[in-house]
């Protein structure tokens, strides 16, 4: 009788151990959250301060009240505890300072203060940046940039590439490039090996119409010490450049909060797939980032070969 | 804390205050008379009574304060014929006595069976709490993918799962992989596993004995806070040469074991992949199986110095190497190449110091260490770790109530971290002493009682010195003859620290002035019960807590800090900084295993509930969460049999006696699918200041969609089960024996998800819906493979 009972268990287990299970999203995880987006740059007015809302997945995005056009956004000055309201702008969605008489300056600490309600419930959020020290600058004679061919090689026969070379500012370690190409288009795109890495890997146009806007905005960054130096590189590679045609650069010198937003806020999922929280600063129902910049601007162009 | 020093304090005043009883003692070794292998864990017992004591790792044993009038021991090991023998004048006066054990299963014609309860409880009351023991013998029975695997078996226990299918890493009631202390023959191992999980370090033909202490572990322990796992290789068969081969789809091995006279005993292993040889030459397979292999082998030597003095050396080395193409089709695909292994060696110096004082001690390196190559992006990276050691571990039998543990450990560290690319390089290079000693003292009032406390002194140098005391408590009674119960507290603590990555090649570094050492309290109650002749029943409580953990950044980028540049202009990290989170937790749970150890079926049943929870200050806003590797409910079942006997049970008909039998082999793992975070939302936004809507309307732009994730491990994935089953024919003939088999790993081909994915496939401008992908574990696997032992 035992020796049947072992048998049948055995038969059990393996009954059991078929099948193929399903996997869905639990939507009930969803918490309403304000979404803060603003920097502010030394030597210019607070300005372009966006609020916005998180939605459901698999839900019909609220466009209608997808910017928070009715929140209360109070900015600080800590130093001289200055405390200002924000005014919407309807044709930059955002929040600025109405006036020009309050400028952000280098090494401030500003705070700011959000509150508004979404889908019935009131939220409010924080953040503290404190802006970059001077410093930061692009060394147009060191650096790389104007108009390359492709594939153009230099004297000692190693291919020519854009390098930005800039003087860094104490205290900040993150320098990001904004790549934005300004002639994007299926006729301009460089059928390449060089852009083997990237989505695109036949020679067929409807794949780069598929990716064109991934390929047309692209972001490279280099981290360095934070003490300041007179000469820092930045090297943007082929794999930035998918087209023919002209190119601005915005180059920024990020602060600790913008940093952490630039790096982790799009990778949020691990290698096995489980997600992972975003580094963002600021407190209670906020996402998104407040933080501070530096930034010059540059124009390249690859000329075809 | 308080508490337990207080007892600490008891004990040793009343060790040291209790007055000695003089009386005569005897002490030896017990070995298996076929092999000459030491026997550990026998029972020495005073014939007639339930005293006496076990065999320590080397088959040592010391008993003292013998009564007047006594007359015979008797020595019980499971598996094996008892053994008595009158005790002589002589035998009292420090000669050494030596008990060889025959084995019950002399051939396959008769399986002769013997234990009893006596001897059971007795085995079970010597144990330490929470302290499993597993042989080779047991590992090789397990059906398994591949081949018999010791941390694939170790995950058949109560309190111990894996990650996933793709790894051998355990973690032990709620502990992390790198909480794990591994030994083999006293060496530290790190990193004990080849890839993807199929393989560890450790190759089970050589392996005569495991211990695993998953909590509870005594003061002669340290440096780990969560468990132990200390492998005993075989010594060699010192009466003949024997030795087994075995060959599969996947991979051949073979150990020998052999006899050196009077000297002593050789073993050695060697053991070696070759799927990408075999089922990688496979046209359908070609693109899926990797360009991998490995090879490992160890060597043992057992010198005999004198009848007190013996000497063990071994070696270790293993090598893994893998050529990873990115587009196997294209020869000039750009390639990965990895590779990594560990080796160790040691000396071992065993003496009996005195007929009640037992020593050993060691000299051993460790050293594991991988090599990156990524030619095409110009990133190299070398990960290594070395470690130096000495160190001594006594017993002393003070008398019949007192007996005594203490030793030292000198480690010398050296944790290596170099990469570099065009534009940054890392340079992390440590050295870091270790030392440590401790004093274990056992205190036996009566035969129903046990008590013992130790303390233990850890001192670790680093840019920064700790100077830790961490006291152990352990209390036993004998409720009867056939039921005990345990309590067992204590304070562990840990100084090195693992970076995990996604397969293969975890990262150490050591605590510093960035990271604190980890704490960890343990409280554990146990009850065993032999149920009968050869049925056990153990049931534990436990609750950790945790003080310091860190847990590796994922997003360390942003926190971290350049010290300035190299020679090169490149920018130069040279510490751990901003690496680790660090935060506390707790892991609390019960678990119970059914063992049957004799009888037609042989086996396991056991269960698990756990709850681990983690609080970090950069995780989860701060509140508290479940960690990956939390799984609630886990209930593992292992079932071996002879199938012509149960047969005959079935229908109570007698067996034909043969030289050949049919064993079946079942693994059933039952486990709570493990914690997961999912997105629970989305937001407009883009990465660097100058985003706008531009693009938008066309699903792009510098501004998009980006998801934000939940409650951190807040849901689950499926419930993970599967059944392995192994089908064995062992035919035996004068001298040699075969056995071929065929082993089925999830042989219900269950889906078991070992994560998901989501694709942006479905990011519109009116809806954000990322789409599922689920990635599926191993699905049924046959393996057929065939073992010859001579």
């Amino acid at each position: 009788m035992k020796t049947l009972n072992v048998l049948i268990l055995s038969a059990a287990s393996l009954l059991t151990s078929c099948g193929n299970p399903d996997v869905s999203l639990d939507e009930s995880d969803y918490a309403p959250k304000l979404v803060v987006e603003g920097y502010l740059f030394p030597g210019t007015a607070p300005s372009n301060i966006r609020i916005t809302r998180n939605f459901r997945l698999n839900k019909p995005i609220p466009v209608e009240n997808l910017v928070l056009q009715d929140a209360t956004v109070r900015l600080t000055r800590v130093a001289d505890g200055r405390s200002e309201l924000l005014v919407f702008n309807p044709e930059a969605l955002a929040f600025s300072y109405p006036g020009t008489d309050w400028v952000v300056g280098f090494d401030e600490t500003w705070r700011i203060d959000v509150t508004a309600t979404v889908d019935g419930k009131a939220l409010s959020t924080s953040s503290e940046t404190t802006t970059p020290k001077a410093g930061f600058r692009l060394n147009p004679d060191q650096s790389v940039v104007g108009a390359i061919r492709y594939n153009e090689k230099n004297p000692d026969g190693s291919y020519k590439a854009f390098k930005l070379d800039f003087r860094t500012s104490e205290g900040i370690d993150l320098y990001a490039a904004s790549i934005v190409a300004l002639d994007a288009d299926i006729r301009n795109y460089i059928f390449s090996p060089v852009n083997r890495y990237v989505e695109v890997q036949e020679k067929d146009s409807s794949d780069v119409k598929e990716t064109l806007n991934s390929l047309k905005y692209q972001s490279v960054f280099t981290v360095t010490p934070l003490s300041a130096t007179d000469h820092q590189e930045l090297n943007i590679d082929w794999f930035g450049c998918a087209f023919y045609g002209r190119y601005r650069v915005i180059f920024y010198a990020m602060e600790k909060n913008a940093k952490s937003f630039y790096l982790t806020h799009q990778d949020v999922q691990d290698q096995d797939g489980n997600f992972v929280e975003p580094k963002m600063a600021l407190t209670g129902d906020g996402i998104g980032v407040f933080g501070s910049a530096l930034a010059d601007t540059v124009f390249l162009e690859v000329l075809r070969p | 804390m308080k508490p337990l020093l207080t007892c600490l304090i008891l004990l040793f005043t009343g060790a040291v205050q209790a007055e000695l009883i003089p009386g005569n003692s005897v002490s030896g070794f017990v070995y298996d008379k076929e092999t000459g292998e030491a026997l550990i864990g026998a029972s020495v017992l005073l014939s007639g009574t339930t005293r006496g004591t076990s065999t320590n790792t080397s088959g040592f044993f010391a008993l003292t304060d013998l009564p007047e009038g006594f007359r015979t021991l008797e020595v019980r090991y499971i598996g094996y014929r008892p053994a008595k023998r009158e005790i002589t004048a002589a035998d009292l006066g420090g000669k050494k006595l030596i008990f060889n054990l025959s084995p019950d299963q002399i051939s396959l014609k008769e399986v002769v069976v013997t234990a009893d309860s006596a001897g059971t409880i007795k085995k079970l009351f010597d144990t330490p709490v929470s302290q499993l023991e597993i042989t080779g013998i047991e590992i090789r029975k397990i059906p398994q993918i591949v081949e018999p695997d010791l941390l694939r078996s170790l995950q058949t226990l109560p309190g111990i799962v894996p990650a996933s299918d793709f790894s051998s890493q355990v973690y032990v009631r709620g502990g992390t992989p790198d909480q794990n202390l591994y030994m083999v023959d006293g060496t530290d191992i790190y990193n004990p596993e080849h890839a993807f999980g199929l393989f560890s370090t450790f190759n089970t033909d050589a392996i005569k004995n495991v211990v695993i202490s998953k909590g509870g572990f005594g003061a002669e322990y340290g440096g780990r806070l969560s468990s132990v796992v200390d492998v005993t290789n075989l010594d060699g068969n010192r009466n003949q040469f024997t030795g087994t081969a075995n060959i599969s789809l996947l991979s051949a091995k073979s150990t020998v074991q052999i006899p050196l006279g009077r000297y002593g005993s050789l073993s050695g292993s060697l053991r070696r992949t070759y799927f990408d040889k075999t089922i990688g030459q496979i046209e359908s397979l070609k693109e899926k199986v990797p360009d991998y292999y490995f090879i490992d082998g160890n060597l043992k030597a057992l010198i005999d110095l004198n009848e007190t003095n013996k000497l063990t050396v071994s070696y270790f080395g293993g090598r893994d190497y893998l050529n990873f193409k990115f587009n196997p089709d294209a020869e000039e695909s750009d390639r990965m190449l990895f590779d990594w292994g560990n080796k160790t060696g040691s000396l071992k110096w065993l003496s009996v110091l005195s007929p009640t004082l037992f020593a050993n001690f060691w000299l051993t390196a460790s050293q594991f260490d991988s090599e990156l190559n990524f030619k095409q992006v110009n990133f190299t990276e070398i990960n290594k770790i070395r470690d130096l050691t000495v160190k001594g571990n006594l017993e002393y039998a003070w008398s019949q109530e007192h007996s005594l543990r203490f030793g030292f450990e000198s480690k010398f560290l050296k944790p290596t971290y170099l990469s570099e690319s065009s534009d940054v390089y890392v340079d992390i290079h440590d050295s870091r002493t270790h030392l440590s000693g401790y004093i274990q003292e056992q205190y036996k009032p009566a035969d129903a009682w046990l008590f013992e406390a130790g303390l233990r002194l850890d001192h670790f140098v680093a840019d920064k010195t700790f100077t830790d005391f961490s006291p152990r408590l352990v209390a036993k009674y004998n409720i009867d003859d056939l039921q005990n119960i345990k309590l067992s507290a204590g304070v562990y603590r840990q100084y090195i620290q693992r970076v995990p990555r996604f397969f293969i090649g975890d990262i150490w570094v050591t605590s510093d002035q960035y990271i604190p050492p980890s704490r960890s309290n343990h409280y554990i109650l146990g009850y065993e019960r032999v149920i009968s002749d050869g049925v056990t029943l153990q049931a534990e409580v436990f609750y950790k807590t945790y003080r310091n953990l860190n847990a590796y950044k994922k997003f360390f980028l942003a926190d971290i800090v350049s010290e300035g540049h190299d020679d090169q202009g490149r920018t130069l990290y040279t510490s751990t900084r901003g690496l680790f989170n660090t935060g506390n937790g707790t892991s609390t749970g019960f678990e119970a295993l059914l063992k049957k150890d004799l009888g037609i079926a042989t086996g396991w049943i056991g269960y698990t509930y756990s709850s681990t929870d983690y609080t970090f200050g950069g995780i989860n806003r701060g509140k508290t969460f479940h960690p990956r590797h939390d799984r609630s409910h886990t209930l593992n079942g292992i079932l071996n049999t002879e199938l012509e006997k149960a047969w005959a049970a079935l229908w109570g008909t007698t067996p034909e006696t043969k030289n050949s039998r049919w064993i079946l082999g079942v693994n059933f793992v039952y486990s709570t699918g493990q914690p997961i975070t999912t997105p629970a939302s989305a937001y407009l936004a883009g990465s660097l200041p100058d985003s706008g809507t531009d693009g938008l309307e066309e699903g792009g732009g510098n501004i998009g969609f980006s998801l934000y994730p939940g409650e951190i491990n807040a849901s689950r994935l499926p419930d993970y089960i599967r059944a392995d089953i192994s089908l064995t024919w062992e035919k035996r003939y004068e001298t040699w024996s075969m056995a071929p088999y065929l082993q089925i790993f999830n042989a219900g081909n269950r889906q078991n998800v070992w994560f998901i994915t989501y694709s942006d496939d479905s990011r519109e401008t009116t809806q954000v819906s990322p789409k599922i992908e689920k990635v599926s574990m191993f699905p049924l696997i046959p393996t057929i493979g065939i073992t010859f032992n001579f």
